[in-house]
């Protein structure tokens, strides 16, 4: 085995873990669920109880055929080739932009955090003609902002809340 | 069937408004084939959000024609590009791909567009045709039967998608678990909400889909992925088939429709197998067997006929029992249900002007892609020149609003970054999505009829494979799991006699 293969089974072993523990999650949850008098002969307990031990056995079973050395396959990219080695940085940068994304939209609104999100992303993916890309970022956030919140009636965060503090209230 | 409503709805489906909802669903929906990276359940769920301030039947009207028009779109780009811009074109990309290269673009595109109108429009009919029909047999099955026939539909999904069953069946379980969370409608009882008040309500069907399909697939774009710049192949002249052509083409439209339809009303997990089958078929079948592999004609023209008539027979058991067989059908369930519209039998009870204003916006819709694909092939080659880092951010972005849209909570954009990180070790670990998906959408309904059933039967376990129809499905279901163990040891056998 060389050392790649090593490397991803030790991933996929931990990955089918994490498995058998949400089937265990479960089934420690439908354990202690406080169950009423309204219940009836079949209670809300029946149904997760099937799912969780399911999900373990499965498990299980998955994780010793993966020990045997059955690993899965990496599913194919579209429009693009696979590279089998790991880029953490791509990614980490992706999940990065999507975290600032969630935590800043409520504050600096959805348009300046959405472009951030789609300048980090598109950069990420391999995209280098950057005031090109800006520029598109820009444009999209707000015509996405505009077209949902006026086109479609729904809302999404315009941001700097804190600039008028509980202004709109008193009115 | 029912005609004066077949012919009301038809009438129905021509109004201004509806034909703007098919035709930009048409639009749409090619698009979405044409693009690689966004499959017809993703664009769908990205679209969920336009059901607060749609009507039902347009939205509907609009995710039918995005279904139809993935298929048509999805061969121009396995033709032109040799990357199939969906799953279900993968088999046409074979042929197809060395048709461009010899040449013959033009050929392959015509018989591609005009065999998924062909059989488009025959799958439609049979739909008219078929789907009241079992609509009556639905409405005399007991709980015991639709619990049944979700168990089919699980075991089956979960066992034919992916690199092995198990892996499927885990996905199905994972899936299933999800569905838990929240309050429990019966009892009041609340799984899996660790304390949490905002998952009380539970994970929203479009927060999982969405970040199942968009946020996993980008992430893992960025982690295994390297995205290139898609070399077109050359065409010239017009799209269109000589005598020749046409002579060869038509059977296998018949025989891919013939394979597609039935296959899409059974849990088969959408459009891969079929076209897998069609392709197989073509090539067993085709005097010229040499040409196989270097542009056959017939290679093209059989799965792109199945592929649209698989996509039309998802629709019968959806709309006749509520039962979704591929992804992209359990997203349209999840829009009915946005909409409070039970899919099921009595559907065609209480919703008749909707289904069949739907079923004919299907014909309509069938139409019009044949219209827009031929002769504006060329438009849609220029988008595939789209760079691809931009449709991935795009894409990431649509999935946020599409996700906070719903409930204006943070919470849903959490949940919706955990899920999609299920959704990149799926990928990476050769985990199928679609039986997750299939899990979420239908476990609280099959959790209903389980409790039905043994509520009636106070308790007794044996009442679920009391009726006939529910014996009749777990044996069918176990059969279908079993032969794939037993067809090897009895060909093993049959070899060892010779």
């Amino acid at each position: 085995m060389s050392l790649e293969t090593k490397q991803s089974a030790k991933g996929e072993l931990v990955f089918t873990s994490f498995l058998f523990v949400a089937g265990a999650t479960v089934f420690w949850d439908t354990m202690n669920l406080a169950t009423t008098a309204v219940d009836g002969v079949i209670g809300p307990k029946v149904f997760p109880f099937i799912i969780a031990i399911s999900l373990m056995v499965l498990s299980s079973l998955q994780l010793i055929s993966v020990i045997r050395g059955n690993l899965g396959k990496p599913e194919d990219i579209e429009g693009g080739t696979q590279v089998s080695k790991p880029n953490w940085k791509g990614l980490g940068i992706v999940i990065g932009a999507l975290v600032a994304f969630i935590l800043l939209q409520e504050i600096i609104g959805f348009m300046i955090s959405a472009t951030i999100l789609f300048f980090s992303v598109a950069w990420t993916l391999g995209e280098r003609k950057w005031l090109r890309l800006l520029l598109i970022s820009i444009a999209i956030s707000v015509a996405i902002y505009f077209g949902f919140t006026a086109g479609l009636q729904l809302n999404l965060p315009l941001g700097f809340e804190f600039l008028f503090p509980a202004e709109v209230e008193e009115w | 069937m029912d005609f004066t409503h077949f012919l009301e709805g038809f009438a129905n489906s021509l109004t201004l408004t509806n034909l703007g909802f098919g035709l930009l669903g048409t639009l749409l929906g090619t698009l979405v084939g044409v693009l690689p990276g966004i499959g017809p359940a993703l664009a769908i769920s990205l679209l969920l959000p336009i059901t607060f301030s749609v009507e039902p039947q347009s939205a509907l009207i609009m995710f039918a024609a995005i279904y139809y028009g993935t298929m048509f779109g999805g061969s121009t780009t396995s033709i032109l590009l040799n990357t199939p811009g969906e799953s279900g074109s993968v088999m046409t990309a074979i042929e197809g791909n060395k048709m461009a290269r010899a040449g013959r673009a033009g050929a392959a595109l015509a018989t591609a567009a005009i065999g998924s109108f062909v059989a488009g429009a025959i799958a439609t009919g049979i739909l008219a045709i078929a789907a009241p029909s079992i609509a009556e047999l639905g409405l005399m099955l007991r709980p015991a039967d639709y619990f049944a026939l979700m168990v089919v539909a699980f075991g089956t999904v979960g066992a034919v998608m992916g690199q092995s069953p198990i892996r499927g069946l885990i996905s199905l379980l994972v899936g299933l678990s999800i569905s838990l969370i929240g309050i429990d409608l019966q009892s009041g009882a609340q799984r899996l909400t660790f304390g949490s008040m905002n998952a009380m309500d539970g994970i929203e069907t479009v927060v999982v889909i969405v970040s199942l399909f968009a946020l996993g697939e980008a992430m893992y774009v960025a982690f295994r992925g390297k995205l290139e710049h898609a070399k077109i192949n050359e065409f010239k002249g017009g799209a269109w088939l000589s005598k020749d052509d046409w002579k060869r083409s038509w059977k296998p439209w018949l025989r891919g429709t013939a394979i597609g339809f039935p296959s899409g009303v059974l849990p088969a997990g959408g459009s891969e197998l079929p076209t897998f089958l069609s392709y197989s078929l073509e090539k067993k079948l085709a005097k010229n067997k040499d040409e196989f592999g270097k542009g056959a004609i017939e290679g093209v023209a059989g799965p792109e006929a199945a592929n649209n008539a698989n996509a039309a027979g998802a629709l019968v058991p959806l709309l006749a029992l509520g039962l979704p067989t591929s992804a992209t059908a359990a997203v349209i369930l999840a829009a009915f249900q946005q909409f409070n519209i039970q899919a099921g039998p009595l559907l065609f009870v209480d919703q008749p002007v909707l289904v069949w204003t739907l079923i004919g916006s299907l014909f309509i819709g069938n139409f019009l892609l044949l219209v827009i694909n031929l002769p504006l092939v060329r438009v849609w080659v220029k988008l595939l020149q789209i760079p691809a880092p931009y449709l991935y951010a795009g894409i990431l972005v649509f999935a946020m609003v599409g996700a906070y849209a719903l409930n204006n909570l943070s919470f849903d954009l959490w949940a919706a970054l955990f899920i999609g990180i299920i959704g990149l070790l799926f990928r990476r670990f050769g985990y199928p999505i679609t039986p997750l998906i299939l899990g979420v959408i239908l476990g609280p309904m099959a959790e209903v009829e389980l409790r039905r059933t043994l509520q009636i039967s106070n308790g007794d376990p044996s009442a679920l494979v009391a009726t006939p129809f529910s014996a009749l499905a777990y044996l069918i279901l176990a059969a279908a799991l079993a032969i794939p163990y037993l067809l090897p040891p009895i060909k093993r056998l049959l070899k060892s006699k010779k």
